[in-house]
């Protein structure tokens, strides 16, 4: 049986939220936290994605993706929409520490470790300049001239990089691995 | 006549591609946004979302290291509480 809290919450499910709020507020704070500049930023983003997942929980499908995946898409699309003029600089971590800290995932028992697991073997496979290039822009929140200028790289070389990047998760993703996953839950 | 409208297709396709990745890195002001909708209409078998979910895997692939070397910082109490009040509002 599922332990999906979206449908509760799309079924008006008094406790859903709470839940909700319990299992991804971390998640959903670190994003924040990573595409804003400052911690008030950060709070005020929060309350939005929260509010943006609530209307858009009844669009949750589990056939086409985790829990997890879709609240982290829903809550990109929500920062993204809201700092998408102003400049953002990483903070902290390099790329590679992002590489190193990436677990192998070898014992994932929770179904959305099986989504970023392929993501990360599908990052692996990259080209490093590739690698880079999209673990700069999805993850440390850099616009694609700051990559540009960071990597060495010309622009449209650095946009090719992160475009085939994601290709190549999204072609891992829609394999058969992550259906064979879901399917021995 | 068909090999030019199939180059123009695959250059349209290309060009939404892209249009589209920026759209999820970075945002796209307004007169691109409407050029991708535009040529998102005569690409109706380019899945859009699958590109999103594509950043989230990479988004939460480095985010789970993150949390597994317990520095993933956890969202303060009184902004959980704040969310669950106007959520309620």
């Amino acid at each position: 049986m599922s332990d999906d809290i979206l449908p509760r919450l799309a079924g008006g499910d008094p406790g859903a939220a709470e839940e909700c709020m319990d299992r991804y507020g971390a998640l959903v704070w670190s994003l924040a936290r990573r595409h804003t500049r400052l911690a008030a930023e950060a709070e005020d983003a929060v309350q939005e994605v929260f509010l943006s997942l609530w209307k858009n929980a009844d669009r949750f499908d589990p056939s086409k993706a985790s829990e997890a995946a879709f609240i982290t898409m829903i809550a990109r699309r929500r920062l993204i929409d809201l700092h998408r003029r102003k400049e953002r600089r990483p903070e902290g971590s390099t790329v590679e520490s992002e590489l190193e800290r990436m677990p192998d995932f070898k014992s994932s028992v929770i179904e959305y470790r099986a989504e970023a697991s392929l993501a990360a073997r599908a990052l692996r496979k990259l080209q490093p300049k590739e690698r880079e290039a999209v673990i700069l822009s999805v993850y440390q929140g850099m616009s694609h001239s700051e990559i540009s200028s960071y990597l060495g790289l010309p622009l449209g070389t650095v946009k090719t990089h992160i475009r085939r990047g994601l290709k190549r998760v999204r072609e891992t993703l829609a394999g058969d691995d992550l259906a064979l996953q879901r399917a021995a839950k | 006549m068909s090999g030019r409208k199939h180059r123009w297709g695959e250059a349209s396709a290309r060009r939404a591609e892209e249009l589209l990745v920026t759209r999820l890195t970075e945002g796209l002001d307004e007169p691109t946004a409407h050029e991708l909708d535009y040529l998102l209409r005569d690409l109706p078998e380019l899945d859009v979302e699958s590109f999103e979910l594509a950043a989230a895997a990479v988004e939460l692939a480095c985010w789970q290291g993150l949390e597994s070397e317990s520095e993933s910082e956890p969202m303060p109490l009184v902004l959980r509480d704040r969310v669950i009040a106007g959520l309620g509002s």
